[in-house]
């Protein structure tokens, strides 16, 4: 904030478009609790994957509440749910997903980042392309990546089209086996199990053979005008707006075609200043409004493991939602289901979040002083009016002991002006 | 590790990146959800309340295998199609055949358990049925269908509808409508007095017991000044004090019913509590997921054995839990999925996506013990584009005549806009 009034609205942004330069060292240090977070495919196969999943689970609720590198971490969920890899359909592969597809090239280039998904073991475990070989294909990557990843439902492609993308990827799996050594969770080309021949993909021909048959498909669809215009709304809808005009779609596709899907380019043609100045509300997910209360009442992190529970409750834990699609990025999706977004903040002010623990000031006893106090740490001065007015009724309707003050900071998170962006 | 808190938070990025930092002026007009231009032209029908059936909604996500979860074992395609997933006739010597229903279809043995519901006519299976739109999308296929709309985009859902445009069963309800997730289900999307019910046993507000009352009126006057989210407040508030009436953790269910300890089984379970309660909730949805068997499907035994095993344990325990407490003949259970699969198998034993599938209709009113359908066949030139089932039956005409005749609510053309039924004979 300081950093945004003293250089405004651009350098901030590119600051945050340059995680590698902010120091995160305190959520770096908290992150060393989990050892699976960095190990190699291999050696992830001598964890339980239960522990593989929960430690993974952990480490996003930790990023959410304490990483400096927002921009990041929110690009990181946005391609999280876009290529949605359902972690517990996927044994102890997860991790290696998000470090090495998401995290990677969250704000890099969309096609690096598109192959390395395709690539990733995860990834083809999760819609079964390891059982897609010549012959007997199976369309379930090919379906998903056209209509999912890149192109769109309504992106131009025909049944036929994801027929023979199917036959395209014949052949990319991955070493599952203990007896494959270091080489185990990585992937794996068997040009045995790959369709020889040339195949048909809106209407060109792909015939190179081997592998690259599914590479040249991934650069087909990479470059495709309808991704550049499909993800590049996906994108403008989580950043800035659920209901983008044509024109906007239209320039941050041409900005994506123009750098070839830099994503730091369409990000930043996206954040413009005039941009943010003329978004609507949109409403935060659970998991937005739940790490928001921990680093908004400054709490004191101990442990985060007990959140995970609270955001499966509210329906959005991480790596959690069944389906390809990812968690929708839709208010109408979240808007029904209030009572966690109400119960978290005053479960973390009572103190029965196990891990988390607020040290504020609670010896005011002047109910107009805690509400100033309140609208001063949590909202920077913009508490509106209703809010202000009911939390001074609810201060002044009782003893104004340290529980009751503890309870009006819970209270306002709970208000309907901290659910939106 | 203990973080130090002013270390942990020496910059505040995070709230700089709030839209109200940036704003001058209220956006939020724009999200104020207005009246459906169809609701003025509908005449709320008033049935008198307790002679209409209460629904319960099952979506099963994924696009479920209609030709495993009622077999055609007269049809000879069946087997030539997939020989390895296609179980044995119902006059095989094979421990794991299928369970004839009427000579033509068979259970596999994980549906087996609601043969008997089946024979006394409370159940029937409706097949070849489905969406008749082409889409192979898990997403549009279950958008359009739970819309009701080949082609919609995501607005109100049918059930929504119907409940919009019928009088309350019970005028002092508070709650019609509950889906029993995290979200509203689509389908049920634009019910007045509905909400998603995570867990009916918790459903209440935490925090400092003293101050709990004061807070929940807080809150409430907090949320009279959100236009988008009142309502869903509202209905909150009203939801925790009706729920905590009814002892869900101690519900038991008649007639020696078991509901499988699944969160399906869950669901169900606290359905027939809310039924047998008698507080005015007249539409239940529950979603079932797991059903997109790309590959190791497993009929017998495995992924979707599993999870027709639960469906079938689930749907037993209701209709006995409802027979044994007088409840049956005003239950009507409708089970859908986005589309069934292709008919051949592909070569990891499991099956992609398809077109034509089957659903499960359950009840008192319901002209169960057939498996009602126009069979257009399984030989590879009668297949919808030479790989599914054809659709002969669109679902809707199925749950038009439920709401009509079951559910009190003649507005047909309103929960179903642009689409002229045809009544089957479903439902008496």
């Amino acid at each position: 904030m300081a950093l945004l009034r003293t250089q405004g609205h651009s350098a901030f942004i590119e600051w945050q478009l340059d995680p590698s330069s902010i120091d995160d060292s305190v959520c770096d240090a908290f992150l060393a609790q989990f050892p699976t977070l960095n190990l190699l495919p291999h050696e992830l196969y001598a964890y339980d994957p239960n522990v593989v999943r929960t430690e993974l689970m952990r480490a996003c609720v930790a990023r959410g509440i304490l990483s400096r590198r927002q921009l990041y971490e929110r690009m990181v969920e946005f391609w999280t749910d876009h290529f949605n890899v359902t972690a517990r359909d996927v044994g102890h592969l997860k991790p290696i997903d998000d470090r090495n597809v998401i995290r990677a090239h969250a704000l890099g280039n969309f096609s690096d980042l598109l192959h390395a998904s395709a690539q990733s073991p995860a990834m083809i475990a999760y819609l079964d392309n390891n059982t897609n070989v010549a012959g007997r294909p199976n369309e379930n990557y090919a379906r998903e990546l056209l209509e999912l990843h890149t192109l769109g439902v309504n992106g131009g492609y025909s049944q036929s089209d994801v027929s023979e993308v199917a036959k395209c990827f014949t052949g990319w799996t991955y070493y599952n086996r203990p007896s494959d050594g270091v080489l185990q969770g990585t992937f794996r080309f068997m040009e045995a199990r790959h369709e020889t021949g040339v195949k048909t993909v809106m209407g060109q021909a792909i015939a190179s053979g081997g592998i690259q048959d599914g590479l040249d498909v991934l650069d087909l669809l990479a470059s495709h005008p309808n991704t550049a215009k499909y993800v590049g709304k996906k994108l403008i809808r989580w950043l800035l707006d659920e209901e983008p005009s044509t024109g906007l779609v239209n320039a941050v596709a041409t900005t994506w075609t123009a750098t070839q899907g830099d994503i730091k380019a369409v990000v930043r043609a996206i954040l413009s200043p005039e941009n943010i100045a003329n978004a609507p509300f949109k409403l935060k997910r659970p998991f937005h409004v739940m790490v928001a209360t921990v680093r908004a009442l400054r709490a004191n992190v101990q442990s985060v493991n007990s959140v995970p529970a609270w955001l499966g409750a509210a329906g959005n834990q991480p790596y959690a939602w069944p389906a390809p699609d990812g968690y929708p990025d839709d208010s109408d999706h979240w808007k029904d289901l209030l009572l966690p977004r109400w119960n978290f903040p005053a479960a973390v002010v009572a103190g029965s979040v196990a891990g988390l623990s607020v040290a504020l000031s609670t010896t005011m006893r002047d109910p107009r002083q805690l509400v100033s106090r309140i609208n001063a740490e949590l909202f920077h001065g913009t508490m509106d009016a209703q809010t202000s007015a009911i939390l001074s009724q609810f201060a002044r309707g009782g003893r104004l002991t340290a529980q009751r003050c503890l309870d009006a900071y819970g209270l306002a998170l709970a208000s309907p002006q901290f659910q939106w962006f | 590790m203990s973080l130090d808190p002013i270390q942990a938070y020496g910059c505040s990025e995070y709230r700089a990146l709030s839209r109200r930092s940036f704003l001058k002026s209220s956006a939020a007009a724009a999200l104020i959800v207005t009246s459906p231009s169809w609701l003025p032209r509908v005449a709320y029908a008033d049935s008198g309340g307790s002679d209409r059936d209460i629904v319960v909604s099952i979506y099963l996500r994924g696009g479920a295998d209609g030709l495993t979860l009622c077999a055609p074992h007269g049809d000879d395609d069946y087997y030539a199609h997939r020989p390895q997933l296609a179980i044995p006739p119902p006059d095989s010597s094979d421990p794991n055949r299928l369970t004839d229903l009427d000579g033509f279809f068979g259970l596999p043995p994980a549906m087996a358990p609601l043969l008997p519901v089946y024979q006394a006519g409370h159940l029937a299976f409706v097949h070849a049925c489905g969406l008749t739109s082409t889409t192979r999308s898990h997403f549009d296929a279950q958008r359009f269908m739970e819309v009701g709309q080949v082609g919609a985009g995501a607005s109100d859902g049918w059930l929504g509808r119907h409940l919009a445009t019928v009088s309350p069963l019970d005028g002092a309800s508070v709650l019609r409508g509950v889906t029993f997730d995290t979200a509203m289900a689509l389908t049920m999307v634009g019910a007045p007095l509905s909400l998603p019910v995570n867990d009916p046993e918790s459903f209440g507000i935490l925090g400092t017991s003293s101050t709990r009352d004061d807070r929940a009126g807080r809150i409430g006057q907090m949320y009279d000044h959100d236009d988008v989210l009142n309502v869903v407040a509202d209905n909150t508030m009203a939801t925790i004090a009706l729920l905590e009436t009814i002892d869900f953790a101690g519900y038991t269910p008649a007639g020696g019913a078991s509901y499988p300890p699944s969160q399906f089984g869950d669901a169900l379970r606290a359905t027939a509590a809310l039924i047998r309660a008698n507080v005015g909730v007249e539409a239940v949805h529950v979603n079932k997921n797991g059903w997109d068997t790309h590959a190791s499907q497993g009929v017998v035994t495995g992924t979707m054995a599993g999870l027709m095993d639960d469906l079938a344990l689930g749907l037993l325990a209701l209709h006995a839990d409802m027979e044994a407490s007088g409840h049956l003949g005003r239950l009507i259970v409708v089970v859908l999925t986005e589309f069934g699969r292709v008919v051949a198998e592909n070569g990891s034993l499991g099956t992609d996506h398809g077109h034509g599938g089957a659903m499960i209709v359950m009840g008192g009113g319901v002209v169960g013990g057939q498996v009602m359908r126009t069979w257009p066949g399984l030989a590879t030139e009668q297949l919808f584009a030479q790989r599914d089932l054809a659709i002969t039956l669109d679902y809707r005409d199925i749950l038009a005549e439920i709401v009509d005749k079951r559910l009190g609510n003649p507005n047909v053309g309103s929960v179903f806009p642009n689409y002229t039924a045809t009544y089957r004979g479903i439902v008496v």
